[in-house]
């Protein structure tokens, strides 16, 4: 039981788009990160999990709410604690190609991640260099190469190089493994978790890649429209989804143990624009368990368990419980999976 | 005609470099064929020869290509454009950039779609947006009207879908068709694909990195591996019986492996 | 990682593939820098003497490129022009970079009333008619080498402000330069670490067609009277003062400067467009 190394409150970031409209990305979101601890965002587009994510790095400007780094609200950090606090937050981003400067080489990029952000005096930062890239796993002599030089694999991992050099305490991983292939994801992801063992780095793992979130992360948090609709350990969001929303992410989502069996939740139509947000439950136009109730009252964050939360009246008692026989129930039980030895339930869509 | 598509010793050389070595498939009526391997592993190059159009300076320089019985190499290049719009379907990787900016995207489609039918404008509107609506476009007769750019990227992507499904092809050839795609609208658009295929006895090719897609909707699968089809199996025989040293770090990475990370030591 | 070794290894032999285009514009632009500087000591005759009694004499072994209407040596002042006109055409150039580039790249970056501003000027100064600017400008500060390479490079100038702030905008949505602002670089070295380096090719390869355009420039503002004065050898003011003579069959002292003009514009493109090429890097470290 540590103090929380981040803990977002109220977040809340609109975005003007003009004739005085505002598109609400992320709404009045709430998220606590311990120290060595993954907690991923998951959503499909549109959710604001990258958004929460550039917000907590400072790199958008927040409409409002609190973010609390190592006790200093981020939000609103003067020019020079914000070099202290670059020095102990950092980021993975998607495109590992387009996260490197094509011009400089594969040393220079790890070099000036430790001349910015480290004290290490310059005649050590060679050896630091080749020090880091091994290990992320490449070849220490890779430092000459460029990025083009490299499969996105090994670019990835240089930006995991540059990410550590200053051993953060928290890394911000935006989509880090969706533009690899299913073997060098999960070697990036191996290499995480031995940082994050080694390290006691705390993640931020934002993913709409439900398998990699079942391998990385240890707490869960859905988005929808801007919103965290359930929360809680990844056992209990995977085991015992409660939201509609969790529960169709869940069941479209395609997986070698579910084989052809068609788990049945689907939800109907598009995601609603956030700049008109709806007034009662954001999933209520889609939603295939909506009562009239739905679309009155906007639903907040209630415990469904004393670890694990959803933002729905249906779940949190307020209206008659959801059917207990939906057919996505069929992949909370491991027995009559096709192919049995596995637990697993969800395969990704990348 | 059980067979929609037959390939045999298919090789592409790329410069000095043999990118596809004598690949062999077949798709049958009613059948899926996933065609997975790690990135590189020249999947889309396979595509691109299976229609006889491999780009330069890549060269087809073996193998017999055959179509519904057609030998796709010994026919002209006229005979070859009239198959591959009405009676094989292809879906590329990078959908937005095969929609010409000026058009309308619902031109483009019905435009599809009376090159190769005898349809009045109004017939293949009709057309047109009825697979808008089946690739899961909402508001099908407004998005009709919209030009590329003023579609998001997964709706540009669910146009080309759209282009590549509107004369109800045969044999539908998809280079990772839904990747980039929200989970819910990758399950509606597969689940078309699917049914399609099994209604009309038609055939499919699904190039993918997903494994789970695999199990989902396909019959068989084969693996790729530097240029070559290193395994070849039905589908749920595969996930359990799998021999080749790729496939199975391919299924195990796409499973949810026991070495998921311990309970958290959360602060609550 | 059995493949990256194998890439490593492959490091540092370049391919030795022979570039006609680079070979032929950099012998072009050689021999163009080669004669601004010797030109006038190697011509055989002076550039800048009329003989008398010699005027309007056809090419021969004596007069290679035949003489003018007053009697100078074509070929001397052909070989001694580049002195003026490259000097013209490469100051004016480097100059117009030298204050486009910053402008365009803060233009780029950091978007305010400002740089809006600083865009507003440059339309200003790109939507007048560039020999009328030029006019005015060589009238107002004087006929000689100095004022015309700031005239010149007034009128370039704002292409750069433009293309860089183009450039500049699209790099900026790199995740490289997210990146780099999540390392705590500032603005400043953002600007010119990532995003200038990162511009180079098109502000080469254009820079190119400038030096092309500037002589261009400086041989049409000799024609009509606004440029060098005679009899300093340039290949504008000689095609000006030889044009009268074509009609009358007289064509070497306009057609010989007019070709060495053409090839040298020629060459310089051709330089500048393959040295655009070989700065992309997936080129440079193959």
């Amino acid at each position: 039981m540590s103090e929380p190394v981040l803990e977002v409150r109220d977040l809340v970031k609109e975005f003007a788009v003009g004739q005085g409209q505002v598109l609400t990305a992320v709404n009045r979101v709430d998220l606590q990160l311990a120290p060595g601890e993954t907690l991923a965002l998951v959503g499909e587009s549109g959710s604001g999990k990258t958004t929460v994510g550039r917000c907590v790095l400072r790199l958008l400007d927040t409409t409002g709410g609190t973010i609390a780094f190592a006790g200093d609200d981020v939000t609103r950090l003067a020019p020079r604690r914000l070099r202290a606090f670059r020095r102990q937050v950092q980021v993975v981003f998607q495109d590992p190609y387009d996260s490197l400067d094509p011009r400089m080489s594969v040393g220079a990029i790890v070099e000036e991640a430790l001349r910015e952000l480290t004290d290490t005096a310059a005649a050590r930062r060679g050896a630091l260099t080749k020090e880091l890239l091994e290990r992320v796993g490449l070849d220490p002599d890779a430092a000459r190469l460029y990025p083009h030089h490299l499969t996105a694999g090994e670019q990835q991992r240089v930006a995991i190089a540059r990410a550590i050099a200053c051993d953060p305490r928290l890394l911000v991983l935006d989509e880090p493994t969706s533009s690899l292939d299913p073997i060098t994801r999960s070697e990036i992801i191996a290499l995480l978790r031995s940082i994050q063992a080694e390290l006691g780095t705390a993640f931020l793992f934002i993913s709409h890649d439900l398998v990699t979130v079942r391998h990385i992360s240890h707490r869960i948090a859905v988005m929808y429209l801007g919103e965290v609709v359930e929360t809680g350990p990844v056992e209990a969001v995977f085991g015992r989804p409660s939201h509609p929303y969790t529960r169709a992410l869940l069941a479209s989502a395609p997986s070698i143990e579910r084989g052809r069996e068609d788990a049945g939740i689907s939800l109907a139509g598009e995601i609603p624009s956030p700049i008109d947000l709806p007034q009662g439950c954001f999933l209520a136009s889609r939603c295939p368990f909506v009562l009239d109730e739905c679309r009155a009252g906007h639903p907040a964050l209630e415990p469904v368990s004393r670890v694990h939360h959803s933002r729905c009246l249906r779940v949190t008692g307020h209206l008659a419980p959801l059917p207990e026989a939906a057919p996505e129930s069929a992949h909370t039980t491991p027995n009559g999976v096709p192919t049995g030895n596995r637990k697993a339930r969800v395969v990704d869509e990348s | 005609m059980s067979e929609m598509l037959h390939a045999e010793g298919v090789t592409v050389d790329y410069r000095d470099r043999q990118t596809l070595r004598d690949v062999s498939l077949t798709v049958g009526a009613g059948e899926i064929l996933g065609v997975v391997g790690r990135s590189g592993a020249g999947k889309s190059i396979l595509v691109r020869a299976l229609i006889n159009l491999v780009p330069p300076p890549g060269k087809l320089v073996d193998g017999e290509i055959r179509a519904f019985g057609t030998d796709l190499r010994a026919i002209g290049e006229a005979e070859a454009r009239s198959l591959r719009g009405a009676r094989i379907g292809v879906i590329v990787q990078n959908p937005r950039g095969h929609l010409n900016p000026l058009l309308r995207v619902g031109t483009q489609i019905s435009n599809v779609y009376r090159a190769h039918h005898d349809a009045t404008k109004a017939e293949a509107r009709e057309r047109a947006i009825s697979v808008l609506r089946d690739v899961g476009i909402p508001a099908p007769e407004h998005r009709y009207a919209a030009y590329p750019h003023e579609l998001s990227g997964g709706m540009a992507q669910r146009a080309m879908i759209a282009m590549a499904l509107v004369c109800d092809p045969e044999l539908l050839i998809a280079d990772e068709p839904t990747s980039g795609l929200d989970v819910t609208i990758q399950d509606q658009i597969l689940k078309l694909f699917r049914r399609s295929v099994d209604e009309r006895r038609t055939g499919g090719l699904l190039v993918t990195r997903d494994m789970g897609i695999v199990a989902r909707f396909c019959d068989r699968v084969a693996v790729l591996h530097e240029g070559e089809i290193v395994e070849q199996a039905a589908v749920p025989a595969f996930f359990s019986d799998a021999v080749h040293p790729v496939s199975t770090r391919l299924i195990a990475s796409a499973s949810f492996a026991a070495d998921a990370p311990g309970p958290a030591e959360v602060a609550q | 990682m059995s493949t990256l070794s194998l890439r490593l290894r492959g490091l540092g032999s370049f391919p030795a593939r022979a570039n006609r285009a680079l070979i032929a514009g950099g012998a072009i632009a050689g021999l163009a820098t080669l004669l601004a500087v010797i030109g006038p000591w190697i011509a055989p005759y002076s550039p800048t003497r009329a003989v008398g009694g010699d005027q309007l004499q056809p090419p021969s072994t004596t007069h290679f490129f035949g003489t003018d209407a007053v009697g100078m040596d074509v070929f001397s002042r052909v070989i001694s022009a580049p002195r003026t006109d490259l000097t013209i055409a490469l100051a004016s150039t480097a100059l117009a970079i030298l204050v486009g580039t910053p402008l365009g790249a803060i233009a780029g970056y950091y978007r305010s009333r400002w740089s809006e501003a600083l865009m507003r000027v440059s339309d200003l100064v790109q939507s007048f008619p560039v020999f009328i600017l030029a006019m005015a400008a060589v009238i107002v500060a004087g006929h000689d080498v100095t004022s015309i390479i700031y005239v010149i490079a007034l009128v370039n100038a704002p292409i750069y402000v433009r293309l860089v702030r183009a450039e500049v905008l699209s790099l900026r949505e790199r995740t490289y330069v997210e990146a780099a602002v999540a390392l705590g670089e500032s603005g400043r070295r953002v600007v010119f670490r990532h995003l200038l380096p990162n511009a180079y090719g098109p502000i080469l390869s254009n820079a190119s067609v400038t030096v092309g355009m500037s002589m261009l420039l400086t041989a049409g503002l000799s024609f009509i009277g606004a440029g060098v004065r005679v009899p300093t050898p340039e290949w504008g003011s000689m095609i000006a003062i030889g044009a009268p003579n074509v009609v009358t069959g007289e064509w070497w002292p306009s057609v010989f400067p007019g070709v060495a003009l053409s090839i040298t514009v020629f060459g310089f493109a051709l330089l500048g467009d393959t040295l655009a090429r070989l700065t992309d890097p997936a080129r440079r470290h193959p």
